[in-house]
């Protein structure tokens, strides 16, 4: 019973902790992130299997996390409100090659993040090659080149 | 791009399957079909001794054995484990501590000081070591003796 009512708690735990701190997708993470994330799993762990070290209370604590990263997906998809209560919503960044400073503040995202995106997905190098960037759902950053830039 | 709608149905299919069994599994363990859970929770008695164990054990997990002895010999109650029991088993922690622990070939005596008349919880925390059938005779010093099957998951 506890080898379910455990990842249960820690699956919904990490879901609130995570949702809050906000999106930063898991291609973009900095070697520290991902010290961090490797530190919250060992952490985790413990809480997870407690003194059970038996294949049974691996597996049922495995089956338990994808059976409910399953059932919030298909939830997700049939109410789409509760998919924006756990995901978010796109947020732009950039439009008509306008930076939105204060929403770039409030993702903590800044214009290097921005051109970062831009190089490594559309090999663009400057700010006025951009015409829109959207940071997404899952945080990665999406780059709209301007129009002239084709040319360019 | 090669695809095959054929193919493509089909997997989609056992997929769907394989989440209803997921959740199944999930719903047993939950009720405790693989230990630890209501649906294995047993309780055995006799005159002086009474045992609430988990018919489904896991090995390498703490797992526990709830005695309640009665007290009616002055100077305290025993407990007596069986060798079956203690050789496929590691004893973690008895609490509370006994004030003596006798072995012999039959297994091994625990004493337990007791103030008065009354009932004493003991609580046995072992870990099974060997995989399959288990079986355990717990009993109180030329008393009644329980005879308890369990089952140990891998």
């Amino acid at each position: 019973m506890d080898a379910v009512i455990r990842p249960f708690v820690i699956y919904f735990a990490l879901l609130v902790l995570f949702r809050i701190t906000g999106k930063r997708a898991l291609g973009d993470l900095t070697s520290f992130d991902f010290v961090v994330l490797l530190i919250v799993s060992e952490c985790v762990s413990a809480g997870l299997l407690a003194n059970d070290f038996s294949l049974t209370g691996a597996l049922l604590a495995v089956t338990t996390l994808l059976v409910l990263d399953l059932a919030l997906s298909l939830l997700k998809q049939r109410f789409k409100g509760l998919a924006r209560v756990l995901e978010d919503d796109p947020v732009h960044l950039m439009r008509h090659g306008k930076l939105l400073r204060e929403r770039m503040q409030k993702e903590r995202v800044d214009e290097q993040d921005i051109l970062e995106a831009a190089r490594s997905h559309h090999g663009l190098e400057r700010m006025d090659q951009i015409d829109s960037a959207v940071l997404e759902r899952h945080g990665t950053i999406s780059i709209i080149p301007a129009e002239n830039t084709a040319e360019a | 791009m090669a695809e095959s709608t054929g193919f493509m149905r089909r997997n989609w299919r056992v997929q769907r399957a394989g989440w209803v069994l997921m959740a199944l599994v999930v719903l047993l363990g939950l009720a405790g079909l693989f230990g630890r859970g209501p649906l294995t929770r047993r309780d055995a008695s006799a005159p002086g001794l009474a045992l609430q164990y988990q018919r489904v054990l896991r090995l390498e997990a703490t797992e526990s054995l709830e005695f309640t002895l009665e007290a009616r010999q002055v100077g305290g109650a025993g407990l007596e484990l069986d060798s079956g029991f203690v050789s496929r088993t590691e004893i973690e922690r008895i609490i509370p501590e006994p004030r003596e622990i006798s072995v012999s070939p039959a297994g091994q005596r625990l004493s337990f000081p007791a103030a008065g008349s009354g009932s004493i919880a003991v609580r046995v925390l072992f870990v099974p070591k060997k995989l399959g059938r288990l079986r355990g005779r717990f009993g109180t010093p030329g008393g009644a003796v329980l005879p308890v099957s369990f089952l140990v998951l891998p």
